[in-house]
C-alpha cells in the first residue's frame, strides 16, 4: 500500500508507537470476534481501549505516515481486514486526490461492518479537504461522540500537502487542562476550557440575594447564580469566584484561591461514587500523589439555584432587562436597573434637610430623598424606616429613591401581569409572590423639573496660582461637574450652574446644580460635607470666590 | 473448605472471603470527598489507581469509623467486569478456614445479608463484597 504523502516533520517515538500498534492490533482482533460472548467481548474491548488510551496519552507526537503504514500493516498481518460493503463504496465518490485515495485504502481496513462512517469533502484554495469520522457503534445505539464504543478515527487530508489522522478514545479518560482551585482547604479542578473569568475582591464579587434567597452576582450586565459547588461548602462571602460556562449556561463558583493550571489525566470516579456524586466529573492524580476532584461544569450549572426557572423564563431570548428588587413597606418593588446610578445606604450617611425635603449628602452626591407611595403610585415623602436608596440622575440633577431594603436583582421576561393596584403599576413574578414595578417616568420627570428649577450659582474665581485651579477642577469633578476646558486667560474661570442661562465659553466649568439657597445658608449646609470642607480649604488658599450678580 | 480473612470491624469480627482479597495495605490516607455518603471514607490511591474507600463499620453497623484503619483491596465481579474497592477495617486478625458442618444451626443473616461461618469454633459473619457493594448502592438510592 502506498502511504499518504507527509510533509510535516514530527518527532517519532518508535518504541511507544510500536506499543500502540500492538495494542490496536489486539483490539481489532477482539472486535473481529475473538471472544465467545458479547459481554465478554465488551469487557475485553473496554480493557484494551483503556490500554490504548494510556498508550496514546503517553505518545504525544506521532508521525502520521508511520501511523498509517504500521497500523494498516498490522491489521493486514492479523487478517482482520474486512470486506467492504456497498455503504463504504459510496464514500469514494467525489474523492479524487491521491492522498485521499491512499487514506481510503487505509480506512477500508479499519472499518468494520458495524462502523458508522461519515465523510465530508470540501474544496478549498489549498486543494481537496477530506474529513472522515469512523465510529464503532452498535447499529441500534444513538450515542454521542466519544461516549460509546471503542475508538473514533478522524482523518483530514489536503492534496499534496499533509494528512492528519487522529485516533480518539472514549471520554472516560481525558487529558485536560485544569485550573486548580482551593475550596474549604481542598483542591479541586475546573476545566480551563469552561472557565470564563476569575473575579476577585469585594468590588467585583458582590453577591446579591433574590426573592428566593438564592445568591447571584452581576457579571457583564447579566445576573448569574453564585454556586457553592462542593457539597457542604461554607456559606460565607467568597473571596473569589470562577465564572464558568457550558453552552448557554453561566455560573459563578465560589472559591477560596486559584493556584495554577496543569494538564491532568482526568479519570472517572470509582463506580460506587460516580452514581452518588454527579457534581464531580472525575478525579486526577497530581505529581505529588494528591488526588484532585474535577468539578463537572454542566452539573454545577444545572444544579445552580433557579436554573430551571431562568431557563423557563428566558427560553431563547437575549439578556432580559435587569430590575433591582427592594422592600418597601412590606412589599417587594422592582425598579429598572439601568436608571439606577448607585445604591446607597441611608443609615450611615449624613442626611440633611433642604427646606422641608430630606436631603442625602455624601462626598459625591447631594440630592433630595423622595419616597414612593404604593397606594397612589406617586412620589413624595420618604418612609420613616428608609434604610437604602437608589440614586437616579438626569443630567446634573439627582434624586434618591428611598427604600426599606435592597434585596437584589432579577431579569424580567417582558410579560407584565395585570396591575395590582394603582393605575400604572404592573407586576412581575418573582419567586415569592410578585414584585411591583415602579414606573420610572414620573420620577425622571420630577428629577428633570427639579433641574430646570435650579438657577445655579455663577461664580467668577480669581486664581492666582494654577495648582488652585487644578484643585478646584478635581473638586468640581467629584461633585459631578462637567469641565469643558482648562482655564485660559489670566487664570480666571467662570463656573456656571445648570439653568443659569450663561453661554459656555472656553475655560468654563459647568458645576453640578446645588439647591437655590441663600449663600450663607448654602455654605453652612455644604460645610457639613467632606467635599465642601475641601472648598473651604480652597477658599483659604489664595483663591477668591465672588458671586456674580 | 474456603479461606476467610478475619477482621475486626467496630465491636464485631467479620470474615471476608480470601478469594476476594487482593492485598492488605499497611498504610492508607483516604482523601475525603465532600458530599460522599457516610460509608465512603474517601478516595485512596493504590499504585496510581484511585479506588473508593468503604468504611465497613459505618456501612454494616453504622458505627463510628476507625481512626487508624487497616485497608484491604478487595475485588468482585459484576457481570463481566471486575470492580475493586478498598475496605477499611479496624484490624486484620488472621486467616481461618470454614469449619461449618452440614446441618449446623447458623445465626440469622446480618444486615449485609451475609451468611455465617464457623472458624476455630467461633461463628463469624461473612461479608460478601458484591453484596457489600449492592448495599452501598442501596444506601445511595435511599
Amino acid at each position: 500500500m502506498n502511504g499518504p504523502k507527509i510533509h510535516s516533520d514530527i518527532q517519532v517515538n518508535d518504541q511507544e508507537l510500536l506499543r500502540v500498534v500492538d495494542l490496536v492490533g489486539r483490539l481489532a482482533q477482539l472486535v473481529e470476534g475473538g471472544a465467545s460472548s458479547t459481554a465478554t467481548m465488551d469487557a475485553l474491548v473496554a480493557r484494551r481501549v483503556a490500554e490504548v488510551q494510556r498508550a496514546l496519552l503517553e505518545l504525544r507526537l506521532v508521525d502520521a505516515g508511520s501511523w498509517c503504514g504500521r497500523i494498516a500493516g498490522t491489521l493486514n498481518e492479523m487478517g482482520v481486514a474486512v470486506t467492504l460493503g456497498e455503504t463504504l463504496g459510496t464514500l469514494h465518490r467525489g474523492v479524487s486526490t491521491a492522498a485521499a485515495r491512499a487514506l481510503m485504502e487505509l480506512v477500508a481496513q479499519v472499518v468494520t461492518p458495524r462502523s458508522r462512517v461519515k465523510l465530508a469533502s470540501t474544496g478549498s484554495a489549498d486543494g481537496c479537504v477530506v474529513e472522515l469520522t469512523i465510529r464503532n457503534c452498535r447499529p441500534d445505539s444513538d450515542c454521542g461522540p466519544g461516549d460509546c464504543h471503542p475508538l473514533e478515527l478522524q482523518a483530514m487530508s489536503r492534496e499534496e500537502r499533509d494528512l492528519h489522522l487522529v485516533l480518539l478514545a472514549p471520554a472516560s479518560e481525558r487529558l485536560l487542562r485544569m485550573v486548580l482551585v482551593a475550596i474549604d482547604g481542598r483542591q479541586f479542578g475546573i476545566r480551563e476550557d469552561d472557565l470564563v473569568e476569575i473575579l476577585t475582591g469585594s468590588r467585583q464579587v458582590v453577591s446579591r440575594r433574590d426573592a428566593t434567597g438564592a445568591e447571584s452576582i452581576v457579571f457583564r450586565g447579566r445576573l448569574i447564580p453564585l454556586v457553592r459547588a462542593v457539597p457542604g461548602q461554607k456559606h460565607e462571602l467568597p473571596r473569589m469566584v470562577a465564572v464558568v460556562r457550558r453552552g448557554r449556561g453561566l455560573a459563578a463558583v465560589a472559591v477560596d484561591t486559584v493556584s495554577h493550571s496543569a494538564e491532568l489525566l482526568c479519570r472517572p470516579l470509582p463506580p460506587l461514587l460516580a452514581e452518588a456524586l454527579p457534581v464531580y466529573d472525575g478525579q486526577a492524580l497530581l505529581p505529588s500523589g494528591d488526588i484532585v476532584l474535577c468539578l463537572s461544569t454542566s452539573a454545577v450549572i444545572a444544579d445552580a439555584p433557579g436554573t430551571a426557572q431562568r431557563e423557563r423564563r428566558q427560553p431563547a431570548r437575549g439578556d432580559a432587562p435587569l430590575f433591582l428588587l427592594a422592600d418597601l413597606e412590606g412589599d417587594t418593588v422592582a425598579f429598572p436597573a439601568p436608571l439606577v446610578r448607585e445604591v446607597v445606604s441611608l443609615r450611615s450617611t449624613l442626611v440633611g434637610i433642604e427646606g422641608r425635603m430630606r436631603t442625602f449628602m455624601s462626598p459625591q452626591i447631594v440630592a433630595p430623598i423622595v419616597g414612593y407611595d404604593l397606594r397612589t403610585g406617586e412620589f413624595g415623602e420618604p418612609p420613616a424606616d428608609a434604610r437604602a436608596g437608589f440614586v437616579i440622575r438626569v443630567g446634573q440633577c439627582a434624586v434618591v429613591l428611598a427604600l426599606c431594603a435592597v434585596r437584589g436583582a432579577t431579569h424580567y421576561e417582558g410579560e407584565y401581569l395585570a396591575p395590582l393596584s394603582g393605575a400604572e403599576l404592573g407586576g412581575i413574578p418573582v419567586e415569592e409572590g410578585r414584585a411591583r414595578v415602579i414606573d420610572p417616568v414620573p420620577l425622571l420627570q420630577l428629577v428633570a423639573r427639579r433641574g430646570a428649577s435650579l438657577a445655579g450659582i455663577r461664580v467668577r474665581l480669581s486664581l492666582p496660582r494654577p495648582e488652585g485651579l487644578a484643585l478646584l477642577q478635581s473638586c468640581l469633578t467629584a461633585l459631578g461637574a462637567e469641565v469643558v476646558t482648562a482655564a485660559t486667560e489670566g487664570a480666571a474661570v467662570t463656573v456656571h450652574g445648570e439653568g443659569s442661562g450663561v453661554p459656555y465659553a472656553p475655560g468654563d466649568i459647568l458645576v453640578s446644580a446645588t439647591p437655590p439657597m441663600a449663600r450663607d445658608r448654602n455654605l453652612r449646609w455644604c460645610a457639613q460635607t467632606d467635599l465642601l470642607r475641601l472648598f473651604e480649604m480652597l477658599r483659604q488658599a489664595p483663591v477668591v470666590t465672588q458671586e456674580v450678580a | 473448605m474456603s479461606d476467610y480473612l478475619l477482621c475486626r470491624v467496630g465491636c464485631q469480627e467479620v470474615a471476608i472471603p480470601m478469594a476476594c482479597v487482593e492485598e492488605v495495605l499497611q498504610e492508607c490516607e483516604p482523601k475525603s470527598v465532600p458530599g460522599a455518603p457516610p460509608w465512603c471514607a474517601g478516595l485512596i490511591q493504590v499504585r496510581g489507581e484511585v479506588l473508593c474507600g468503604v468504611d465497613l463499620a459505618v456501612l454494616l453497623f453504622q458505627e463510628q469509623a476507625a481512626l487508624r484503619p487497616h485497608a484491604l483491596v478487595v475485588c468482585w465481579s459484576e457481570g463481566e467486569k471486575t470492580e475493586r474497592i478498598v475496605v477499611l477495617v479496624e484490624r486484620t486478625l488472621r486467616v481461618a478456614q470454614d469449619a461449618s458442618e452440614d446441618g449446623a444451626e447458623l445465626p440469622p443473616k446480618t444486615p449485609s445479608g451475609g451468611r455465617a461461618v464457623l472458624a476455630d469454633g467461633v461463628c463469624y459473619v461473612v461479608v460478601e463484597t458484591a453484596e457489600m457493594a449492592a448495599m452501598a448502592r442501596k444506601r445511595i438510592a435511599a
